[in-house]
């Protein structure tokens, strides 16, 4: 079951977008400004997150910024919701590595196929990555060593 | 008679005094018997009578009209060489060329005069236009502002309305999708969400309305006599009710509370705003306190906060409508709060201070009387 983290200070349009995910089968957790959401998405790693960009404490662009930042959190799919529409404001969204945008009032079909879209690419790639280094680690002559600082396992070929 | 021949003239007759004693020597006999000092002093006598021709000739024909001219030029009067100007000789022709000159010097004056008085019209409408230039540069930077407030309040109000009408419908999305999967009990949640968003456009409709006909000199002072301490009490509650989140607020009666006389709808915006304001922008939520004291004919209401204030640059211009301290994009809000409190204490006749200090809290003080009158609202039409 997909996770998805919603931002978003407006209580009433948190709630019902927490509605509409869970009946189409994610798993959702909510945060209600960005400071939490972004502990949430730390904490939580979620296969996407949605994000409003106006609000109070740390805004939508602040928390995009930080999550870009941290190597954990950098690949997760982020889509804003946001009220704004003047081109500004979404071609900045962009510069800053938004994957996608919707603007409010949110179309819920709009929303899932988006969701969908961003969450199948993301499956895509990380298949298409493994698939890649599965390659390199069958046909390698030599043995290869994988070593985690934390836990050593040896992996032999 | 020209010169020339006047001074001939004087020759011949100094030629004939010469002459004619000389005709009564060649004529020796007649005369011989006169002595000799008698010739010597007959002719140093007529030197003298020609001298003395010559000189009164020269003074009479060249001297004088010379000092004439010379005065008429100086004093700039051409009468004075009227007389000369008649002569009909040279100096009378000096005399003539003068009139004349004194004559264009006068037309030049006149023309001179005309100019600079041409001149002087021109730098005054120089002047005029200048100063019209100011104006309709004045009246381009009113309407350029009157503009630029009109677009902020579009984009604020189309972002305000947007936001409930999200919500709105999102959840009306979700009564169309999941109605006959969902049960009544969950349908009610989301039926009381919809309400809460028409609620807050409602709201926002009023404020605008409000302040709409406030702009028109529709906006009355309805008295009444009522216990400060209850409306408070009465509001807070209201207030609690309706926000989803606990409303840490302190409320303070320093004394006796009062009775006042005031429009209640008018109070209710003003503490209504404060209160919410004081909560809304105080993202730790930190205690709000509200404090009531008295003087005589006064009643101050004191709000204080420790939110994320006001900055200093924002506070002159906070009371204008669709304005909005630049540390408040994140927060939802139309700008109009502040301008309808500001409008709501000057109709009761009050006064309101702001202190406010940025990331440290922001101070409210509403002095009001404790007996408003009905305003006639010719006297208080909105200024902007």
């Amino acid at each position: 079951m997909n996770t998805v983290l919603v931002i978003e200070d407006d209580k009433i349009l948190l709630a019902s977008v927490s509605d509409f995910l869970k009946e189409e089968g994610f798993n959702v957790i909510l945060a209600n400004n960005g400071k939490v959401g972004i502990e949430m998405a730390l904490s939580h790693l979620p296969d996407l997150i949605l994000c409003d960009i106006l609000m109070p404490v740390v805004n939508g662009y602040d928390v995009l910024k930080k999550l870009k930042s941290e190597i954990s959190a950098s690949l997760i799919p982020f889509i804003f919701m946001t009220a704004k529409t003047e081109r500004d404001d979404i071609l900045l969204a962009m510069e800053m590595g938004v994957d996608d945008y919707i603007t409010k009032p949110i179309d819920f079909d709009e929303l899932i196929s988006r969701i969908d879209k961003r969450i199948n690419k993301t499956r895509e790639m990380i298949r298409r990555s493994e698939i890649k280094y599965h390659a390199v680690f069958e046909t390698a002559f030599e043995a290869i060593l994988v070593i985690r600082i934390s836990v050593t396992s040896y992996v032999l070929h | 008679m020209k010169i020339k021949n006047k001074f001939l003239i004087v020759f011949l007759v100094a030629f004939a005094i010469t002459i004619i004693p000389n005709l009564f020597i060649i004529r020796g006999d007649v005369l011989a018997w006169l002595p000799f000092p008698f010739w010597t002093a007959l002719s140093i006598l007529r030197f003298i009578v020609l001298l003395g021709l010559f000189v009164a000739a020269v003074h009479l024909w060249i001297i004088k009209p010379l000092n004439l001219i010379a005065k008429s030029l100086s004093l700039n009067d051409p009468n004075l060489v009227k007389d000369i100007a008649r002569r009909r000789d040279e100096i009378g022709r000096i005399g003539v060329l003068l009139q004349q000159f004194f004559e264009q010097t006068k037309e030049l004056t006149t023309v001179i005069a005309d100019k600079s008085k041409a001149l002087e019209e021109v730098a005054q409408s120089e002047a005029q236009l200048k100063e019209s230039k100011i104006e309709i540069t004045q009246s381009l930077n009113k309407q350029q502002a009157a503009n630029r407030i009109k677009s902020q309040f579009i984009s604020l109000v189309s972002h305000e309305f947007r936001t409930p009408l999200a919500a709105i419908s999102s959840n009306i999305q979700l009564l169309h999708r999941y109605e006959d999967k969902w049960p009544h009990k969950k349908k009610t949640v989301v039926l009381k969400r919809i309400q809460e968003g028409i609620q807050i456009m409602i709201n926002l409709l009023e404020e605008i309305t409000l302040l709409s006909k406030d702009h028109s000199g529709r906006l009355f002072v309805y008295p009444e006599e009522f216990q400060l301490e209850h409306f408070i009490v009465d509001l807070i509650d209201e207030l609690k009710k309706n926000s989803e989140l606990p409303l840490n607020l302190e409320f303070n009666v320093n004394e006796e509370t009062p009775h006042i006389t005031s429009d209640k709808e008018l109070l209710r915006q003003i503490l209504s705003h404060l209160i919410i304001n004081a909560w809304k922008f105080n993202p730790e939520k930190k205690p709000v306190y509200v404090k009531i004291t008295r003087d005589n004919n006064h009643v101050e209401i004191v709000i204080s906060d420790q939110g994320i204030g006001i900055p200093q640059r924002d506070l002159e211009h906070i009371w204008e409508p669709f304005i909005r301290g630049q540390n408040s994009e994140n927060y939802p809000g139309s700008g109009l709060g502040l301008a309808i409190v500001k409008r709501c204490v000057d109709l009761l006749e009050g006064s309101i201070q702001i202190r406010s200090t940025e990331n440290a809290g922001t101070n409210v003080e509403v002095k009001l009387p404790v007996k408003s009158t009905i305003i006639n609202r010719d006297e208080h039409s909105s200024s902007y």
